[in-house]
């Protein structure tokens, strides 16, 4: 017997999932592995999962689902149907490529045609192709879309999660990326703009540092300034100044400055 | 200062007509070469011009008054400037006898005797008529004004209704609700479906069928727009949570036509989609002393305070402003605030209840 094809759907609206989960269930060749309300919990699951085949719906929330292709590996990258409801940019990118995609409301008729149409594309050879059309998709679009490329932070509302809560979600260039928190040593704001430093990278997002702390978990991040946030984690010694400021040294060796308006905050830290 | 010029230059052209149609009338004076004339009225013209401008000053500051205290104010006002000019013509005529013809001053008794009754009247009927051409200026400009502020709430409210109407046929709205309409027939969830197609209906019809009243009933207001939220938490049901806390005794206070729904729709588009996870709309009324408070809250991110607040409030909030203000002139506050992971835009007007 062949192997099925794995399948994941991804739509911000419930009932567009569970509908297409449904048509999926009377095709015994298809398997559908997960389904995912939004673009953060699609990247997970698709390098969870490894799926041959994904519906993706455009419009999400935070992370369209251009944004979701772009942000995984060349070689990840499964077949794509998309689904969308209505974008003038992307049906004529997907005329131009020649992709596949559903326009919601969709009939049965050709919901399994466009299933009949992913098989296809499946078999060794033409997958080569589609890839390439669907690199060649992406750079188009991100080359019509770099007003909204900036860089900033996703607010994460599902940061309580295990799979995220150890990871920062960072947006940049249409793509996201995921810093480990224990990697972060400490945040160093400016006007518009902030350096997150970890051990061999840094990385600018266009936000406040006052946004940020809200993003962060409190139990291992500390406001000690109002331009600096350090990870307690890589505290090695406080060290008093004047006026009660102080100095925090980290492991690497790096002084931050730390003010006596924050100094309330170290109360529970005894170093 | 361009405004003034033309105020004196009309000012001026309105006593040179007064002057042509007077002079015709003393045209056998002009021809008896009467010294009065020349001594008297035609100086007498430039002190009107000059006196016009205290006159037109009182005359607009009398308009806080009380109408029949207005009436009695101006007549004082015509007494007391005609006194003054009469004085100031005569004394002028009097010197001018002894300025220009050499003849000796009279006495003080001589110079009163030539004032006659006749001269008071006249003054005091033409400060009468100066007055009277002010009025009717006023209630000109007070129409014109009144028409204009008709005419652009009139277009106020038209782009209002046309956002609510293309807010509905926006393709993602309705596409969107038409799939998940078709979704829940493929599950058999039909009584779902036609809830969802009744709701679709219903919303359309009523932004198609509103009166174009400039104010409606909170109620009346509200109903549309729970029906728009009703489809919109059925397409992100798992998402989407929406709270209502409208007490009773503000459902029939009056409110500007479709003045909530850009607030709702900012609300989606600045704020809910751009949040992962669950997301919350709050629509609250209350009625604080004699003001009407109405709160929409959305979660999502927050307003960012280094941006122009015209960059952070979208269009479509303008025009909600730009209404609040021609409706209740400075008695409106409209305010958007950060609150709690997300943003609450607000707005304070008059309360007035529809009279059952």
């Amino acid at each position: 017997m062949l192997k099925p094809i794995r399948v994941i759907v991804i739509d911000d609206e419930k009932q567009a999932r569970e509908g297409i989960k449904l048509l999926l269930e009377a095709v015994p060749a298809f398997e559908l592995v997960a389904m995912c309300e939004d673009g953060l919990k699609a990247i997970e699951n698709i390098y969870k999962h490894h799926p041959d085949l994904i519906f993706l719906d455009i419009q999400m929330p935070e992370i369209n689902g251009f944004e979701v292709l772009n942000s995984l590996d060349n070689h990840l990258r499964p077949a794509v149907i998309f689904t969308t409801a209505y974008d003038q940019f992307a049906l004529k990118a997907f005329e131009h490529h020649a992709i596949d995609y559903l326009l919601k409301p969709f009939t049965n008729k050709r919901f399994y045609e466009s299933l009949e149409y992913a098989k296809s594309i499946l078999q060794l050879s033409t997958f080569k192709r589609f890839q390439h059309k669907m690199e060649s998709l992406l750079k188009d679009y991100f080359q019509n879309h770099k007003h909204d490329t900036d860089t900033y932070v996703v607010r994460n509302r599902h940061a309580e999660q295990a799979t995220f809560s150890n990871k920062l979600t960072i947006k940049a260039d249409g793509k996201i990326h995921f810093v480990p928190l224990e990697e972060i040593q400490y945040l160093e704001g400016y006007d518009s703009y902030i350096k997150i430093h970890t051990g061999e990278k840094t990385h600018i997002v266009k936000e406040s540092l006052k946004t940020m702390e809200q993003k962060l978990p409190g139990q291992s991040f500390l406001r000690i300034h109002k331009s600096f946030i350090v990870n307690m984690k890589y505290v090695k010694t406080l060290e008093p100044y004047f006026n009660g400021d102080f100095f925090l040294i980290l492991a690497s060796g790096k002084r931050l400055k730390g003010s006596r308006n924050f100094r309330k905050g170290l109360g529970k830290y005894t170093l | 200062m361009r405004f003034k010029w033309n105020k004196t230059t009309l000012i001026i052209i309105f006593w040179i007509l007064f002057m042509v149609v007077d002079s015709l009338k003393k045209i056998e004076s002009l021809t008896a070469n009467d010294e009065t004339l020349w001594l008297y009225h035609l100086p007498g013209y430039l002190i009107w011009i000059l006196l016009t401008f205290p006159l037109n000053f009182l005359f607009n500051w009398s308009d806080k008054l009380s109408l029949w205290k207005r009436f009695l104010f101006l007549a004082g006002s015509s007494l007391l400037l005609g006194s003054i000019k009469v004085m100031l013509s005569w004394t002028l005529f009097y010197l001018s006898f002894w300025l220009l013809k050499n003849e000796p001053l009279k006495g003080f008794a001589d110079f009163l005797s030539g004032i006659t009754l006749f001269y008071f009247v006249e003054a005091f009927i033409i400060s009468g008529v100066v007055l009277i051409v002010l009025f009717v200026i006023e209630v000109y400009n007070k129409y014109r004004e009144q028409s204009l502020r008709n005419a652009a709430l009139e277009t106020q409210l038209a782009k209002a209704q046309l956002q609510t109407l293309k807010m509905q046929l926006r393709p993602h709205f309705l596409f969107n609700a038409n799939n998940v309409i078709s979704m829940l027939v493929r599950k058999g969830e039909n009584e779902k479906a036609i809830n969802m197609i009744a709701g679709l209906s219903d919303l359309l019809r009523m932004s198609l069928e509103r009166e174009n009243h400039q104010l409606i009933t909170l109620e009346e207001e509200l109903a549309l727009l729970e029906k728009y939220l009703n489809i919109e938490s059925m397409r992100f049901e798992d998402r989407l949570f929406i709270h209502y806390d409208i007490p009773e005794s503000t459902r029939l206070a009056m409110v500007p036509n479709f003045i909530l729904q850009p607030l709702v729709e900012n609300a989606f588009k600045h704020g809910i989609s751009k949040i992962l996870g669950k997301a919350e709309i709050k629509i609250a009324a209350k009625k604080i002393s004699e003001r009407l408070q109405i709160r929409v809250f959305n979660s999502g991110p927050v307003l960012d305070s280094a941006k122009p607040l015209t960059r952070n409030y979208g269009i479509g909030l303008s025009n909600s402003i730009n209404r609040l203000t021609q409706i209740y002139k400075s008695d409106s506050k409209f305010d958007l605030v950060n609150l709690n992971n997300g943003v609450q835009a607000e707005i304070e007007i008059p309360f007035y209840q529809k009279v059952k």
